[in-house]
């Protein structure tokens, strides 16, 4: 019995210590909202188990989720791998004052965004990713509902194909009401069509798919099909930590952005 | 009979110098880290406290090197002088309860109050930030202030916190931003076997005063523990030249049970009773303790409506500021903040005492300090 138990525990600490030391690589580019991803499209790009990531993003005015043509747009965003296959993000999208329009409103759009990896990415099929908006949303035009699958290929030395493809649900869940008068976050949950709500932004709905060429996991080039648009950029990260990337959309305006992850599970550098 | 045992009882100054011979400056320094540091040279058992850290583990590792000695193995955290558990350092990190005999003897040798012997004054930063969010003209409302708090230590296990607050925004009402005291209070833990108790006495956090008493029941090597908290509070502030604060009438009133997964540490908690404003109903909470942070989920379900949010539990950097012998002073080694969508709903609200006892303890649990020992080796 005490030698089982003994046994069990090895077991346990081996298990253990596969599950911290082991991972598949991770690719530092984000998109909009702040998932794995590319510009506009996320990826199946899987996370470490502890990885926290935050960041920021511009979007241009001609291609603003609230309103096209109406005024550019900032997202602030934090995410974390809370579980091994599952992220929570949460985003604050804003919109940003030009001369011709000022904004008047509150803090801007809050949002949460759930990711699930369906499947981990092996030599013969590729990574599955889920992600879904929280149905909680009242009000919301950075709605991301989507399956998404990635492969990543050695096609040289230090080089790295990434290869995506996805596809935009046309209907999702949120509540209806008005954030003053509904306080049940389980009640008045209703479908909607993306293509004939409020914001027609057409953001991710319908298929989507993208490509990410990287060297040594520190700087590469993308290109996407957003579900609207042809979109390309390119992404350097620095120190493992620090990422800046820019995309031109539609070969039209220029977005950037800036993100900086960490992993929450390392151990502290006094411990070390 | 106790006192005849070969137990050197050292303040931190003393531990720089019992080991002043073993020891380099660089671990020496290291010791200033700790107080009320004991060792037991019969049972090869050291007992500290360290106030600098959330994560225990950092103290844990720490007061290893500071002892230096291999034949030790046994370390006891105290938490205002009382020990908490018994840590033995092995192949695995494991947690044994203290025997009623090694806590009486502990206690027949602390000397209290500790101020008069080798006190450190310890002096910490802590924000506090509480903000409303969608207001049209003014999208963040909020009321942020730094507090700089201190404690003292009475008796085994009893201590008064105490300090000041310095304003720097208040949108949230019409209070004048004076210069005031922060919160102010007595607190005794208490730890005996699997019970702990922690009674808070004074004015708390978030305009409340009056008495709060949380009991956990937890073995740190088993996932399940149990909780009951009760309050009795009234309002306060302070406006200009006083203090105002009306009667003893709301009633707080919770259970809860949690579970902690391995190897994830992942805490689910079900809390259900009666929160401030006579709302009653419950919260799950859904807790990944990470390695210094601890970051959760939530969810509330009560008469007032229902609602979800997050929080998170972080040191703020850099920790030390000046240490020297006899003071100390540092920024807060938890800074913790919730985020729920409730508009003015008064849905499951509650005030914050000085410490939560379930949040203490869990990060006393062998599953959370083993993975990090574990990873450590």
């Amino acid at each position: 019995m005490q030698l089982a138990r003994r046994n069990h525990h090895h077991t346990f600490l081996l298990l253990f210590g596969i599950m911290v030391w082991w991972y598949l690589p991770t690719s530092a580019q984000v998109n909009l909202s702040g998932k794995s991803g590319l510009m506009y499209t996320p990826s199946a790009v899987m996370t470490d188990d502890g990885f926290f990531r935050i960041g920021y993003n511009y979007n241009p005015i001609r291609y603003g989720l609230r309103g096209r043509n109406e005024n550019p747009e900032r997202i602030l965003f934090a995410n974390v791998t809370i579980l091994p296959r599952l992220e929570v993000g949460v985003t604050l999208l804003q919109m940003i004052d030009t001369p011709t329009s000022d904004v008047s409103e509150g803090i801007g759009d809050r949002g949460m965004d759930l990711r699930y990896q369906v499947l981990k990415e092996t030599e013969k099929r590729p990574g599955l990713a889920v992600i879904m908006t929280v149905p909680f949303t009242i009000d919301g035009a950075m709605l991301t509902h989507v399956v998404v699958a990635t492969k990543h290929f050695e096609i040289a030395r230090d080089w790295k194909l990434e290869v995506s493809a996805g596809y935009g649900s046309p209907y999702f869940v949120y509540r209806q009401g008005s954030t003053t008068t509904n306080y049940s976050f389980l009640s008045n949950f209703v479908w909607q069509k993306k293509s004939t709500w409020r914001y027609r932004n057409h953001y991710l709905e319908g298929p989507f798919g993208g490509l990410s060429l990287s060297f040594r996991q520190k700087a590469g080039f993308m290109a996407e099909y957003d579900s609207q648009h042809l979109n390309v950029g390119a992404y350097a990260t620095f120190f493992k930590k620090w990422t800046v990337q820019a995309g031109w959309l539609n070969g039209d305006q220029f977005m950037f952005g800036t993100s900086f992850g960490v992993n929450l599970l390392k151990l502290p550098r006094k411990v070390k | 009979m106790i006192k005849s045992r070969l137990l050197i009882l050292v303040g931190c100054l003393g531990a720089g110098q019992l080991l002043a011979q073993t020891v380099s400056p660089k671990d020496q320094k290291l010791s200033r880290n700790f107080e009320n540091v004991w060792i037991d040279s019969l049972t090869k058992t050291v007992y500290y406290e360290q106030r600098l850290y959330r994560n225990p583990f950092i103290g844990l590792h720490e007061m290893r090197k500071v002892v230096k000695d291999s034949s030790i193995r046994d370390f006891v955290p105290l938490m205002q002088g009382l020990p908490i558990a018994k840590y033995r350092l092995g192949p695995t990190l494991e947690v044994l309860p203290l025997s009623e005999q090694e806590r009486l003897s502990h206690r027949a040798l602390s000397v209290f109050p500790y101020q008069r012997r080798d006190y450190k004054f310890d002096f910490w930063i802590q924000p506090v930030f509480a903000a409303r969010f969608g207001n049209f003209l003014k999208p963040v409302r909020s009321n942020a202030s730094i507090l700089l708090q201190s404690q003292v230590y009475l008796l085994p296990g009893l201590t008064l916190y105490w300090g000041v607050l310095f304003p720097i925004t208040n949108e949230l009402d019409n209070r004048p931003q004076i210069i005031r005291p922060a919160p102010v209070f007595l607190n005794k833990f208490y730890a005996k076997k699997d019970h702990f108790v922690s009674a808070s006495l004074g004015f708390f956090h978030n305009d409340k005063y009056g008495l709060n008493v949380q009991y956990r029941r937890v073995d740190f090597n088993k996932p399940w523990s149990y909780g009951l908290e009760i309050g009795v509070t009234g309002n306060y502030y302070y406006p200009r030249g006083g203090i105002y604060y009306d009667q003893l009438y709301e009633l707080l009133l919770l259970a809860d049970v949690a579970y902690c997964f391995r190897p994830l540490d992942l805490t689910l908690k079900l809390t259900g009773g009666q929160f401030l404003w006579n709302d009653k109903g419950v919260r799950f909470d859904f807790i990944r303790q990470f390695a210094n942070v601890e970051i959760g989920l939530f969810a509330y379900l009560t008469q007032n409506g229902s609602t979800a949010g997050f929080n998170f539990a972080v040191p703020i950097p850099p920790g030390k500021i000046l240490q020297g012998k006899k003071v100390r002073l540092r920024t807060t080694e938890e800074f913790r903040w919730e985020y729920m969508y409730a508009g003015t709903f008064k849905i499951g609200e509650r005030y914050q005492v000085g410490y939560q006892l379930d949040q203490r303890l869990r990060q006393y649990h062998q599953f959370y300090l083993q993975r990090q020992y574990q990873q450590s080796k």
